[in-house]
């Protein structure tokens, strides 16, 4: 389980889990995988992303035996696409990307429509499928990129430490409390907004991390970069968030 | 001490992992001395949490956390969806299928199974099947098989022979080399094809009077191209009523052997091509006014990968481009690479393949044409 605070300040939970007692925690996890309780159990269990990515894709691949329930891809546009287009819009941001994942999602979907076990809901099956081709979209967006990206040299340290590793004077606009008014949509936005500021690089494996809650060593693979790479991307990706939302956001005035 | 950049650090892997318990008594001292690192833990934990909550409503189906798709993306998506949709029942059908054949056994098309039995049962080469092809009128009243004996390409026993083989008259009746005689269907130039029956169709008809007709079954509506080597026409498949594109051999080309041959070629070619990307061809014949023969095939539509790219192009000049047009057209490359491996498996080559020669149908299936020149 990725660990939920940060150090001294714990953050809210992500589970909205419903107390069923007949159903035990991993029966939780791989039924909300499969969809059988989507909608009772609002996001799978964090305790593994790990397992969960492979459940999730032993979803699309494993599920046995073929489905007796026809599926009508025509609807699913319909009745998914609004659905599967705003998840992937949360975490890629990038239209087109968007559009191609969502395609690729529904197209996947076609094509192994026989392993649909017809036991769970068809979107948190096609939810399965698309949770892997935005990985697949965000590693290949990393590898087209790598030539033009400037994410090695956009570092913020620089601007926000002195040679001796202290804050710069001046240069942390973060030393400020949140307006209490603001919504978390509000915050959402600006934050989403400040996403597409970094570099793709950093802003896709922060919200691998963070997000899709995937283990370091995996994301690791995926993005064929090193844990040392992640750590400094991740840090990187902090910090300019921070300065982004700061400087957006907060007014004057450490908060309580 | 730690320095604030290194606290920095510490704060932000405090989020995705579990701190020592050096490093969080050295983060717990820096941040009881430092308003900075204090704050930076704080709108850290504010964006994490941002970002956590934004998971949980995307996978809810919030619908305030990002726009809905665009009806014009709605639009294309569904389009494709059906395409795909429907290519996959075909391959589906392709799978399970144990492939029938629909195919003429009209005079010429009986000639050209008994030459590829005798091909393959080593009776004539190569070169002695097309020149024997080529000299044979399959109108003028003489079988192929009795064209070949009257030519000495084969003695009147090998003929004999294939007509009593046992088994032939289970594959195939009343489609003999003698009208009532029966032959081993299959076997191919190269030899790759299995044996399979083929079902019988009515022997040709004369043309009724006032619309040309092809074997009965054709009626020609219009033509849509012509070649050197023969002419595409739009038809009606009278039996079937649904539109093919039929392609008759053009009168002057008939005079020569090699057209003769490059026409046999690309249609046997054709028609040992089965795939997807491929077009099917329906029946072998000929036009038992003219004489020239034709094959009837999928009609596909006039619009070819040519006119998508042009159209790609003129859109991204004009800035109104689309990333999935531009995807289709890959998606459209990636089938005719599909279709040229597929056909590399076969032992043919395509030899003219170019856009022009890959028809996109309406619903933007892609179709690899012209096996003319495929060797």
């Amino acid at each position: 389980m990725k660990n939920g605070r940060v150090h001294g300040l714990l953050l809210p939970s992500r589970l909205k889990w419903t107390n069923s007692p007949s159903v035990s925690l991993a029966d939780r996890v791989e039924l909300t995988v499969l969809g059988v309780i989507d909608g009772i159990c609002s996001f799978p269990a964090p305790h593994d992303s790990q397992s969960l990515h492979k459940l999730a894709e032993r979803s699309v691949d494993q599920v046995s035996p073929p489905p007796e329930k026809a599926l009508d891809p025509e609807l699913w546009v319909d009745s998914y696409g609004d659905y599967l287009y705003r998840y992937a819009f949360s975490r890629l941001r990038d239209a087109n990307s968007v559009e191609e994942v969502v395609q690729e999602t529904f197209l996947a979907g076609i094509r192994y429509r026989k392993q649909f076990s017809g036991r769970g809901s068809e979107r948190a099956w096609l939810l399965g499928i698309m949770k892997r081709k935005i990985v697949d979209a965000i590693r290949l967006r990393a590898k087209f990129d790598r030539v033009s990206t400037y994410e090695d040299e956009y570092d913020l340290s620089n601007q926000l430490f002195d040679e001796k590793g202290n804050w710069r004077q001046g240069a942390v606009p973060w030393s400020a409390t949140a307006d209490q008014n603001v919504t978390s949509r509000e915050l959402w936005q600006v934050v989403r907004d400040c996403l597409g500021h970094l570099p793709p690089g950093q802003a896709d494996v922060f919200v691998l991390s963070v997000m899709e809650e995937m283990e370091t060593d995996e994301i690791c693979r995926e993005m064929d970069i090193t844990p040392a790479s992640f750590w400094t991307r991740m840090h990187r990706a902090r910090l300019g968030l921070s300065k982004c939302v700061g400087s957006r956001w907060f007014s004057d005035g450490e908060g309580p | 001490m730690l320095s604030d950049r290194k606290a920095s650090e510490l704060i932000s892997q405090s989020l995705a992992r579990d701190l020592t318990k050096e490093e969080t008594e050295e983060i717990d001292k820096h941040l009881a001395a430092d308003a900075n690192s204090r704050a930076f833990a704080r709108i850290s934990r504010v964006i994490q949490s941002s970002l956590s909550e934004v998971a949980v409503m995307a996978e809810s189906g919030d619908a305030s956390i990002a726009p809905a798709m665009p009806m014009a993306t709605k639009q294309r998506l569904t389009q494709s969806l059906r395409l795909a949709a429907k290519r996959q029942q075909e391959e589906d059908r392709n799978a399970g299928d144990s492939s029938t054949v629909d195919s003429s056994t009209s005079t010429l098309s009986r000639g050209m199974i008994l030459a590829s039995t005798l091909l393959l049962e080593g009776h004539l080469t190569e070169e002695q099947m097309f020149e024997a092809l080529a000299g044979w009128k399959p109108n003028a009243g003489e079988t192929f098989g009795e064209y070949l004996v009257q030519q000495e390409f084969i003695a009147p026993e090998v003929l004999q022979g294939i007509e009593t083989k046992p088994g032939a008259s289970d594959r195939l009746s009343n489609a003999g080399v003698k009208g009532e005689k029966t032959l081993p269907v299959g076997g191919t130039l190269s030899g790759t094809c299995d044996l399979a029956p083929l079902s019988v169709l009515p022997d040709a008809t004369p043309p009724a009077s006032d619309s040309r007709k092809l074997v009965s079954r054709f009626t020609l509506i219009r033509k849509l191209s012509q070649g050197g080597l023969g002419s595409i026409w739009l038809a009606c498949d009278e039996k079937l009523k649904r539109t093919v594109a039929i392609k008759e051999m053009n009168i002057d080309a008939s005079e020569s052997t090699t057209a003769w041959q490059r026409f046999h070629r690309e249609a046997e070619i054709t028609g040992l091509l089965e795939h997807p990307h491929i077009v099917p061809l329906y029946q072998f014949g000929s036009d038992p006014q003219t004489g020239q023969p034709f094959y009837a095939m999928r009609f596909v539509g006039k619009r070819t990968l040519a006119d998508a790219i042009i159209e790609y192009h003129e859109k991204r000049q004009a800035g109104d481009d689309d990333a999935l047009e531009l995807h289709r057209l890959l998606s459209a490359f990636i089938g005719v690479c599909q279709a040229i491996a597929y056909a590399h498996s076969r032992g043919v080559i395509h030899r003219d393949l170019k856009p022009e020669n890959v028809a996109l149908d309406n619903f933007g299936q892609v179709i690899v044409l012209d096996w003319g020149l495929a060797k």
